[in-house]
């Protein structure tokens, strides 16, 4: 029965993973964060793989190599962590770009209007 | 939108300022050409400058390397997210009555990819009606660059003009 419950929830994790990874690609097309999102997106595309060489192991398909695929997972979830703090750091580099914008762009205008009276 | 010669870019930008905006606090978004050459340029042709605020997206470095107390300096013509914001802030804090003039156009079709560029023109036309601010997109006629998209972007505006239209 856990089994099944097991075999069950990883197809969903695998599925809810790809979703992700679709919605993260079409998020690209309404930013212009290319670069680092392209990261995430490729992220999200090895936690499919990641999962799927997971349920390998749960289903005990290769038995025989258990070791090397487990070895494969713990390879890809560096590598789909890696990526994550690429993605996510560049981005919150950009968004600080945008504050540190908005605050001079603010500042510099109040001050035409000063230099003005 | 206003079709400009490349060669008289300057002067026929200074027509458009003084013609155009008179009265009025400009917020002059320069794509072609770096802070010191714009005012420089415009001194030459007899615009007022104290009544012109930059948005300065042609210098090499931006803030804090450059610090002028009339400009904004922005990293460059493809952030198009900072271009957006400093026209926002520039708009809702400058006082009085303001027109926004950007030039030359062409120049965010060679940096950026054409879709982002005309969704971006289009939110900004939008939003500068929305606020009752005058927009005016130079266009450099004999500029070759993105002219399909320059076409498209005709049609959010509300009047197009060649420079000698606006001269007579």
């Amino acid at each position: 029965m856990i089994d099944i419950i097991n075999s069950t929830l990883g197809i969903i994790s695998i599925v809810a993973a790809a979703i992700t990874a679709v919605l993260a690609y079409d998020i690209h097309k309404h930013n212009r964060l290319s670069k680092p999102w392209f990261a995430v997106i490729l992220a999200f595309a090895l936690m499919v793989a990641r999962r799927i060489v997971g349920l390998t192991l749960d289903l005990d398909l290769y038995e025989n190599m258990a070791d090397m695929v487990n070895l494969t997972e713990n390879l890809l979830m560096v590598a789909i962590s890696l990526l994550f703090i690429w993605g996510f750091w560049a981005m919150r580099k950009n968004f600080r770009r945008f504050d540190v914008v908005e605050k001079h762009s603010t500042e510099k205008a109040t001050e035409f209007n000063r230099t003005k009276k | 939108m206003c079709g400009v010669n490349s060669r008289n870019f300057f002067s026929d930008v200074a027509h458009i300022i003084r013609e155009e905006c008179k009265e009025r606090q400009v917020i002059y978004v320069s794509l072609l050409r770096p802070y010191e050459r714009v005012m420089e340029g415009f001194q030459e042709t007899g615009v007022k400058i104290e009544n012109i605020f930059i948005v300065d997206c042609s210098s090499k470095d931006s803030y804090p390397i450059y610090n002028h107390e009339n400009a904004i300096h922005l990293r460059g013509q493809e952030d198009l997210t900072s271009i957006g914001i400093a026209i926002d802030r520039a708009t809702k804090h400058i006082e009085g009555e303001k027109t926004v003039i950007i030039g030359s156009l062409g120049m965010l079709f060679l940096y950026n990819d054409a879709k982002v560029v005309l969704r971006f023109m289009k939110f900004l036309t939008k939003k500068m009606k929305s606020m009752n601010i005058d927009t005016i997109l130079i266009v450099t006629k004999d500029d070759p660059t993105g002219m399909d998209e320059i076409n498209t972007v005709k049609t959010f505006c509300d009047v197009v003009k060649n420079i000698e239209e606006v001269k007579k």
